[in-house]
């Protein structure tokens, strides 16, 4: 009896090893993983800018939950942290005054326009950008005070920075057009991602053609 | 208030008969067509607290924005023929490679040309027109501006210093330092009136113009419209 214990104690130890050490456990079982090269000639991606990647499904009907924990872009020495944020539609960024100066958050970039009264340091206001896009946001009082969020139409993107290569992980199936945003045009890219299994690609930044 | 791209009251000033000219700046237009001018100004959020002097010690390092100072701003009509006379961004090496002039505006399907006046190539990026150009040293390019709009200009070295182009889809006039446009020989008839600022949203409104006449309005742009968002999120047009 106590033979057979361990035999199957062996046994199911042997199966998670094996199981930690296949393919399929590098991603959730009924998701997949993308993982793909920036490339542009004649140009070092490494001494670029911060880049976002994000992905937008071919499937219109395709419904994505934006994630419920709140972004943040907060503003400190009249300028905002981080310059450059994406987040997903439908969720909530806030937007805290660590300053010590009175600041005017506003965007006009429609659909997602919006303005706040100027608050002081230790407030904080918030509001969800609902629709996909660009929401550039400016301060009203300083001149200089600018910086962009995307909005991206599905929870899967990654921030890159001099990087070369990128990874956005528990992607569900389906087909997907990798969009970008950042200091370069890229050309237009399509990944299809399957259950359990890694899509690989390849971002090319360069002029549309 | 109207949503949306923040529109502003448009205000007309308007004599008996409709023409408040001087000679020396507002000719008569020519036989057919008619003028329009004006002035434009940004317009202060009303609710920035008394408490922000601008001469306080502690908010002059950070640059303010001069409301009550004429800043580059475009005011176009929507419809009509634009001027596409060539417009030239040039790349120097002031402050590291930088583009300028920092602002410009141009007419749809007119010409920008881009002068290399540094010893080095230089690579300049346009994510909004998909373009990414090389232009050797001491050299220049140019490329036509297809659609209406803005985009930027990033030189990839200094992204910080590049440019931004307007492009306007009928006649326009750039602010001058008086914070003055004017638009002289345009169709009469009903237009479209809009004013483009780069930080601002865009004003507009419906003018109508009648043979011979020359039109003063006077624009007004500023954030006033924009939905206000309270400290709940609950927002309100």
């Amino acid at each position: 009896m106590m033979k057979t214990k361990v035999f199957k104690a062996s046994m199911h130890f042997a199966f998670c090893i094996a199981f930690l050490a296949s393919p399929l456990s590098a991603t959730s079982m009924a998701l997949g993983k993308i993982t793909g090269d920036l490339k542009s000639p004649g140009i070092d991606l490494k001494t670029t800018g911060p880049m976002v990647i994000y992905l937008e499904s071919t499937d219109k009907n395709f419904e994505f939950a934006a994630p419920k924990k709140n972004a943040k872009i907060s503003q400190k020495d009249a300028k905002f942290t981080p310059a450059l944020l994406v987040l997903t539609a439908g969720q909530t960024v806030d937007m805290p005054n660590d300053d010590d100066i009175f600041h005017s958050v506003f965007s006009y970039s429609r659909p997602n326009d919006f303005k706040f009264e100027p608050y002081p340091k230790g407030h904080s206001r918030s509001i969800k950008l609902e629709h996909p896009g660009i929401v550039k946001i400016y301060c009203s009082i300083h001149e200089k005070m600018n910086a962009t969020i995307v909005v991206s139409p599905t929870p899967h993107h990654v921030t890159v920075n001099k990087a070369t290569r990128f990874t956005i992980s528990d992607v569900p199936p389906g087909r997907y057009r990798i969009r970008t945003y950042g200091f370069l045009p890229s050309q237009d890219t399509e990944v299809v991602v399957e259950a359990g299994k890694i899509s690989s690609t390849v971002v090319t930044f360069d002029s549309k053609k | 208030m109207t949503r949306g791209i923040g529109i502003m009251v448009i205000t007309l000033l308007l004599t008996g008969c409709t023409t408040t000219t001087s000679p020396k700046t507002h000719p008569e237009p020519s036989p057919g067509m008619s003028n329009v001018w004006g002035y434009a100004r940004m317009v202060a959020p009303d609710e920035v607290p008394d408490a922000l002097a601008p001469d306080e010690a502690q908010f002059s390092e950070f640059e303010l924005t001069r409301y009550e100072k004429p800043s580059f701003a475009v005011v176009y009509l929507e419809n009509g023929t634009p001027n596409t006379e060539p417009v030239q961004l040039t790349i120097s090496n002031e402050s590291g490679v930088c583009l300028s002039p920092h602002f410009c505006a141009m007419g749809e399907g007119a010409d920008l040309i881009i002068k290399n006046e540094t010893t080095q190539a230089c690579t300049l990026s346009s994510p909004e027109q998909g373009l990414l150009i090389q232009i050797g040293p001491r050299s220049e390019t140019q490329f036509t501006a297809g659609t209406s709009g803005s985009f930027e200009l990033f030189p990839i070295r200094n992204p910080e210093q590049g440019a931004k182009v307007f492009v306007a889809p009928g006649p326009f006039s750039v602010l001058d330092d008086q914070g003055q446009w004017s638009l002289r020989d345009v169709d009469p008839g009903q237009h479209n009136l809009r004013a483009w600022h780069p930080r601002l949203p865009q004003t507009e409104g419906k003018i109508h113009l009648n043979v011979g006449e020359t039109q003063r309005v006077d624009l007004e742009m500023g954030i006033g419209g924009l939905p206000k968002v309270s400290p709940a999120g609950d927002r309100s047009e």
